[in-house]
């Protein structure tokens, strides 16, 4: 008889707690995980603007080996990276790390772990169910499913109230702490980004600087062979060498507005980040900012994957 | 005033600029080897003060890292206590199992 008046009072609690837990947060169910697509996005896009950077070089050094071969000849020398490999590796390293943090922050924050919870006070409750329908059991306590019932739901109800709880206490505090990181990494990559030349060759700083360079460095050694070989050549040969130049002109562009567009998403991502932090604290919602970054990011990364197409 | 290291990049950008725009223009191919010869030697200081620009951030991506890894290490130590809560019910549901089982097992034994 106590179990069922304590039933009762279940009975009521529970719906109180459940709609509780329900508002805390499903802003950051919804957005975490799209925020964390958008990093992954951003933070692909970047390394594949370091990579472009220094395949570009690599290629700019082929074009010169051959066009002074005769000359200069070969030294295994002439081969360097742009970027030496632990100035490199720190980048990509922190920008791993972003990734973790993103991804960790999703797991956390999804919905993954509130199944997970569902099914495990699922299988909690049918064994419950079991065991109150056991003749022994029947013997030595009177309840009824209905009961075994009410009981698996007060479980379920405050586990995901503390998990809930404990989320909305921990995250806006955890993302508020990646909020100074985050816009720090973003300045430091657009810095390395940098800019290209202007009209008048002034400027140009870092990986827009070099791949601007690069490409013009690339079309003086195309003119360059071509000149040394102009009269060896055939003429389909000739073609397709003389043709490359204006290529090189037209890819130089389009390089530089990926990179030009890379430096924007890192700055969306940090907006994005914020309004992450906003809407946490007020349980709005950043979709329309994760999702315009992330539709920008794939445009990017469609060039990118057309440069590595292209080598 | 000292010179930035954006101004030493300008002086050196304007001077790559201007000897490709020469290299073009160029009537013969032995003014455009000398052009080519000093622009090739122009990139290669563009493309230094590009390295060390990019060099003297390093040290802040090495700082940054500590710093994200350890919110991340919060993060997983706040996915490892809600996973404990998991844990609490699973725990659970494994012990009524086991009471069941045994109240089965009594109960044809003893009663």
């Amino acid at each position: 008889m106590r179990l069922r008046t304590r039933g009762r009072w279940l009975v009521w609690l529970l719906p109180l707690i459940s709609l509780g837990s329900a508002c805390i947060s499903p802003a950051v169910h919804k957005n975490v995980p799209t925020f964390a697509n958008a990093v992954t996005l951003a933070t692909e896009n970047t390394k594949s603007a370091f990579d472009a950077v220094e395949q570009q070089y690599e290629s700019v050094q082929t074009e010169r080996i051959v066009a002074n071969y005769d000359k200069q000849g070969f030294n295994p020398n002439m081969v360097k990276q742009f970027l030496a490999p632990e100035d490199l590796e720190v980048r990509l390293a922190l920008l791993d790390a972003l990734q973790r943090y993103a991804s960790t922050l999703s797991d956390v924050s999804g919905d993954k772990q509130l199944e997970q919870f569902d099914d495990k006070t699922r299988a909690f409750g049918s064994g419950l169910q079991a065991l109150t329908g056991t003749a022994a059991f029947k013997k030595l306590v009177s309840s009824s499913t209905t009961d075994a019932n009410i009981a698996t739901t007060a479980v379920n109800a405050l586990g995901r109230w503390f998990i809930e709880r404990k989320r909305q206490q921990r995250l806006p505090e955890l993302i508020n702490e990646m909020q100074g990181p985050v816009k720090a990494t973003a300045d430091l990559l657009q810095a390395d980004i940098g800019s290209a030349p202007d009209e008048f060759g002034h400027g140009g700083r870092g990986l827009r600087d070099q791949l601007w360079n690069g490409y013009t460095e690339a079309m003086i050694q195309q003119a360059a062979f071509i000149d040394q070989n102009r009269d060896r050549m055939d003429a389909a040969f000739k073609a397709e060498a003389i043709g490359r130049l204006p290529l090189l002109v037209r890819q130089r562009s389009l390089a530089d507005q990926a990179l030009k567009q890379t430096q924007s998403t890192l700055s969306k991502l940090v907006d994005a980040h914020s309004a992450l932090l906003r809407a946490v604290k007020s349980k709005g919602d950043v979709q329309a900012e994760c999702s315009a970054l992330i539709s920008e990011g794939q445009r990017i990364k469609a060039f990118y994957d057309s440069l590595q197409k292209k080598s | 005033m000292d010179p930035t290291q954006q101004d030493v990049h300008d002086v050196f950008g304007e001077l790559y600029k201007s000897l490709t725009d020469a290299y073009w223009v160029a009537s013969t191919i032995t003014d455009k080897d000398q052009i080519r010869g000093a622009a090739d030697a122009t990139f290669d200081i563009v493309t230094a003060l590009n390295q060390a620009d990019i060099k003297s951030r390093t040290q802040d991506y090495a700082a940054l890292k500590t710093k994200v890894d350890a919110t991340t290490k919060k993060l997983k130590a706040l996915q490892d206590e809600i996973d404990s809560i998991i844990h609490v019910v699973d725990v659970a549901a494994s012990v009524t199992q086991a009471i069941s089982k045994a109240l089965d097992f009594g109960g044809k034994f003893f009663l």
